[in-house]
């Protein structure tokens, strides 16, 4: 019985662990207030940018589609 | 993207005393190959996210990589984020500032990227290294007043085909992409003078128009009106990639 319960209690968990990791991200996005991210579109002319200035590369790439509609990361 | 961590103000305001590179995965072989040299998944190919911090020379990994700023600044606020990243260019104080324009690879892309950013687009016609574009443009790309609030493009004249609205004399427009970056209309315009170039950056940032979107219901809406884009390379994350496997 008390192995009963000890599986049903790991299973909840588990189940609820799934439910909150699969959680979709924001559906709706607002427009930027105000200034945002500076970003060079490329890595050679940001990578140009940082040897010059010696500054550290934040680097970030990102999907421009999704299921290959465009318009949004 | 995590634009929940990359709009909060700390992390902009962090972000000033880096180089920001954003590439558009799966639209060059050279940058994926660079992407690949940073951060794999298990499988042995680039996600459709990739985030990390490099050395100026971006020969070395500052923090470690991933998919996310987790990843590589670990689990924390952005706030907490913010400050290690201010951590990490307090190593490397300069004093120089970025001054090349921050341009994305084609019109095409920026013109998909300023919808994803909901920003208006400024495109100088012309050539990159043309003194109007190289000096004055990229100047006020870093002022104050412009600095985050726009994508950047370069293009010749017989480029501009999704654009409505460009005059013959047009040497720089502010341009409002449409919801999915496919079009665009001239909302401000100039020749190349200086003085005239930040008058209609700022005609541009006034007359531009964007309301909230919904991904999900963009992206239904998207199928069912066929505004499809084409990556210019194979890719190798979410449903496209998993159909292709089967």
């Amino acid at each position: 019985m008390r192995v009963t319960r000890v599986v049903v209690a790991a299973l909840s968990l588990s189940a609820l662990a799934i439910t909150a990791s699969a959680q979709p991200r924001p559906s709706v996005v607002t427009p930027p207030a105000g200034p945002q991210v500076a970003w060079f579109g490329t890595w050679a002319g940001g990578l140009a940018e940082a040897k010059r200035t010696k500054r550290p590369i934040l680097l970030v790439s990102a999907a421009p589609h999704c299921r290959m509609v465009p318009g949004v990361w | 993207m995590d634009r929940s961590f990359l709009s909060q103000k700390d992390v902009i305001e962090a972000s000033r005393d880096f180089v920001c590179i954003r590439l558009a995965t799966y639209e060059s072989a050279a940058e994926a190959k660079v992407l690949k040299s940073i951060w794999v998944s298990r499988d042995g190919d680039i996600k459709n996210t990739t985030f990390a911090i490099l050395s100026p020379d971006g020969r070395r990994l500052l923090t470690d990589a991933g998919r996310g700023p987790d990843w590589a600044l670990g689990r924390g606020s952005a706030a907490e984020h913010a400050q290690q990243m201010t951590r990490i260019a307090r190593e490397h104080r300069t004093s120089q500032s970025p001054a090349a324009l921050p341009t994305c690879a084609d019109l095409r892309r920026a013109l998909n990227i300023a919808a994803c950013d909901m920003q208006p687009l400024v495109v100088a016609i012309g050539k990159p290294g043309e003194p109007w574009i190289a000096k004055s443009l990229a100047k006020l790309a870093w002022n104050d007043d412009f600095i985050g609030r726009f994508v950047w493009a370069t293009a010749s004249r017989d480029e501009l085909d999704a654009i409505d609205g460009v005059g013959a004399k047009d040497k720089l427009i502010v341009v409002q992409p449409d919801d999915y970056g496919l079009t665009g209309t001239v909302i401000a315009r100039s020749a190349s003078r200086p003085t005239a170039i930040a008058k209609t950056l700022r005609a541009g940032l006034d007359a531009f128009r964007v309301g909230e979107k919904d991904s999900r219901r963009h992206i239904r809406r998207g199928q069912r009106t066929d505004k499809q884009w084409k990556p210019a390379i194979e890719v190798t994350d979410g449903p496209t990639a998993r159909r292709r496997d089967r």
